[in-house]
């Protein structure tokens, strides 16, 4: 059940592009860096569960899937800490 | 080209993903990211780890400062302490105060502190900058802000000083660079003194354009910054270019969407570079 052929999924790309618009206009309205960090933290735990909700949804999540997100998730973390705190 | 094939295109070598989006590949990435993290924050010795320090030095500021105006057929301005200490005096003031602006909450103006250092000015006008990384990024921004351009390529100016202080400002870590121009006052002028200010301004001087030479050979920093950006472009383009091949080839597999994962790396990647841009005054 878990392996799936990759499609184009429109809805999924539609609306994770509108809330893409919605974060990088709400950073350009925040003047302080840690603010930045915080609404990208929020943004990056947002990814995680949108990216598990999504094969819950679909009935097709695995353990390798979640970790996938997970491991993206973090790696996006530590890149912003590192880019904007450091 | 076998190895960056095993790593950037689906094929049968790689179980048809990318090898950098592998689980064991990623794990590697973050634990690599979790090192560097925290070496960084070892390797400072202050309680706030500011952004990218000793990357802005005065020499650096001076020399494209000057670049600029050589390029306008301008003489190139001289460094003068008094006009460093008075740009000191003016970043302590607005790091204790807590302000960005060319005046104080008590009504301070930049004129105040080149006074205090003694300085008799004829012509003086103030540029400045934060949250910046590299010193050419500085100047280039002033270069581009008509007030702050006309202040860099002021023909009346003849001397220029710099401060670059670290600290916070406003609840954010930040380099603050202000920079002072000035012309003095000449002994003949004095009875008539009237001097002219400027938000932000100019200078002159027969002093040659100093070379920038003394960046350092390595800065981790740097190093970090460039490597971080770099892999998270890779792993925006290796996300689609997956995506694409397994839709075109109908690969029937057991991973993470990949388009969702791209939109959400690329929302982080533009939001990172519109946030590192500096802040010019």
């Amino acid at each position: 059940m878990s392996p799936r052929k990759e499609i184009i999924d429109w809805k999924t790309i539609f609306f994770s592009a509108l809330s893409a618009v919605f974060l990088i206009t709400t950073a350009l309205f925040l003047e302080n860096k840690i603010l930045i960090f915080g609404l990208f933290s929020i943004y990056i735990l947002i990814y995680i569960l949108y990216g598990v909700y999504y094969h819950i949804a679909n009935k097709d999540l695995t353990l390798k899937k979640t970790i996938e997100y997970v491991l993206i998730g973090f790696i996006l973390f530590y890149m912003i800490k590192l880019l904007l705190i450091n | 080209m076998n190895l960056l094939k095993y790593l950037f295109i689906p094929h049968k070598n790689n179980n048809y993903r990318a090898k950098i989006l592998h689980i064991d590949f990623m794990a590697i990435m973050l634990f690599i990211l979790v090192v560097l993290n925290f070496t960084l924050i070892k390797l400072q010795n202050t309680n706030v780890i500011y952004a990218f320090k000793n990357q802005i030095t005065v020499e650096q500021l001076l020399y494209y400062t000057n670049k600029a105006r050589q390029e306008n057929n301008l003489p190139p301005l001289k460094l003068n302490d008094q006009l460093s200490q008075a740009a000191q005096l003016k970043a302590d003031d607005m790091f204790q105060k807590n302000y960005w602006s060319h005046y104080a909450p008590d009504g301070k103006s930049p004129w105040d502190f080149i006074l205090k250092t003694g300085y008799q000015y004829e012509y003086a006008g103030e540029n400045l900058a934060r949250s910046f990384y590299f010193a050419k990024d500085v100047v280039s921004a002033w270069m581009n802000s008509e007030s702050h351009r006309a202040n860099i390529l002021k023909k009346e100016y003849t001397e220029v000083g710099f401060a670059v202080k670290e600290g916070v400002l406003q609840g954010e870590p930040t380099t603050l660079v202000v920079q002072m121009f000035a012309k003095p006052i000449l002994a003949t002028n004095q009875q008539d003194y009237q001097p002219n200010q400027a938000i932000p301004q100019e200078q002159t001087t027969n002093q040659k354009v100093l070379s920038v030479e003394n960046k350092p050979a390595i800065n981790l920093k740097f190093i970090t910054f460039e490597t971080t950006l770099i892999y998270l472009i890779m792993l925006s383009v290796v996300l689609v270019i997956d995506y694409i091949a397994a839709v075109k080839t109908n690969l029937i597999r057991n991973t993470s969407h990949n388009m969702i994962s791209f939109i959400f790396s690329l929302t982080i990647l533009i939001g990172i570079i519109m946030a590192v841009k500096g802040k010019i005054l």
